[in-house]
């Protein structure tokens, strides 16, 4: 008995092995992601596309990625948006870097954007402070949670969402120390709900 | 080493599938720093692992159950793509490698200490001090394992 038991074992074993080899050599394809249309420039705005440094490259290998420092209006800021389609851990809550980097967290509130919510985190070390703000979109629905951000992965994975609804984490910072006023730039900068 | 692969091919098979799956752990334990040293972490819990394989390459393992729940989480996590999944997976499948009864629950829970998921939890900590939890965790887990074991070698 126990000795069927361990080969049927070894051919489910082997039949899993050979799925997860297709599910990696045969990835989902993948249309251009949504996240390379995010204009440079426009009426109100302009922006510069930023080199991604070493430890993102590695962290984004597999990830669709723009940086950019954008100037709206007086407002100047840095925007990172990854597109989790290709590698769902190229995202994750923003704040667990932050923390990892350091940085502790002062306090959080939420900002209304069009198809959901953004969240404001405000961080601090030691005199330093800073500002980032961050939502999870498919492309329809925003929303800042970890959790969130798991579905809409584990949703499109499995395929219950179509090809130009790839999960992606939207990252703003303001450049150093300066802040901005998010709702007056998330209402100004539209090209952001094309993501 | 090849009388322990002789007995216990599935089950390292297994751990072999789970390891692929769970390989993105090089990449947290390289860049994330709430991961920190997390790989050394891993190797001081799977210290009992390799002591095993080293004095009893006769054993053989009967928790063919933990064999296949460690499979089927493997594979769930690589469907849903969940770290969590693949980690825990990972340990279940080691965990088929050692001996010690109740003290081994406790070992495989000391697994956390190798995981991210210990860095999330303790976010709010310092990463030094997630690093020292790390450790403590995976020493005081191996220890439950390997010091009866080395008291009944001396005794």
């Amino acid at each position: 008995m126990k000795g069927s038991v361990r080969t049927l074992l070894w051919w489910v074993l082997g039949i899993i092995v050979i799925s997860c080899v297709v599910i990696e050599v045969f990835p989902r394809p993948q249309v251009a992601s949504r996240i390379k249309n995010l204009p440079l420039k426009g009426v109100g705005f302009q922006g510069r596309d930023l080199p991604l440094n070493a430890a993102e490259e590695t962290v984004f290998r597999r990830a669709a990625v723009v940086k950019r420092l954008y100037l709206v209006g007086n407002e100047r800021f840095v925007l990172l948006a990854i597109d989790g389609g290709g590698d769902r851990h190229a995202i994750h809550d923003p704040l667990y870097c932050f923390r990892g980097a350091g940085w502790a967290i002062a306090g959080e509130s939420d900002l209304n954007l069009a198809g959901g919510q953004a969240r404001v985190a405000r961080l601090q070390k030691g005199p330093k402070t800073a500002e980032a703000v961050y939502w999870v979109t498919d492309g329809q629905q925003r929303n800042p949670s970890a959790l969130t951000a798991w579905w809409l992965s584990a949703s499109y994975r499995l395929g219950f969402r179509g090809s130009d609804r790839s999960p992606v984490l939207v990252l703003l910072q303001p450049v150093s120390e300066t802040t901005v006023d998010w709702q007056r730039l998330l209402d100004q900068f539209t090209p952001l709900s094309t993501l | 080493m090849r009388r322990f692969l002789a007995n216990n091919g599935l089950e390292v098979a297994v751990a072999c599938f789970c390891a692929w799956q769970a390989s993105d752990l090089l990449t947290a334990w390289r860049h994330s720093p709430l991961d920190r040293l997390g790989w050394l972490a891993f190797a001081i819990w799977s210290a009992p692992v390799a002591v095993g394989m080293s004095f009893s390459p006769d054993a053989k393992s009967n928790s063919v159950a933990a064999s296949v729940i460690a499979l089927a989480l493997g594979f769930t996590g690589r469907l849903l793509d969940v770290n969590g999944l693949l980690c825990v997976a990972l340990a279940l499948a080691l965990s088929v490698f050692v001996q010690g009864g109740p003290r081994k629950l406790l070992w495989l829970a000391g697994g956390v200490a190798w995981m991210p998921v210990l860095g999330w939890l303790a976010r709010d900590a310092s990463s030094s001090a997630v690093v020292c939890l790390r450790l403590a965790t995976s020493a005081a887990a191996s220890a439950v394992l390997l010091l009866p074991q080395f008291r009944r070698k001396l005794a």
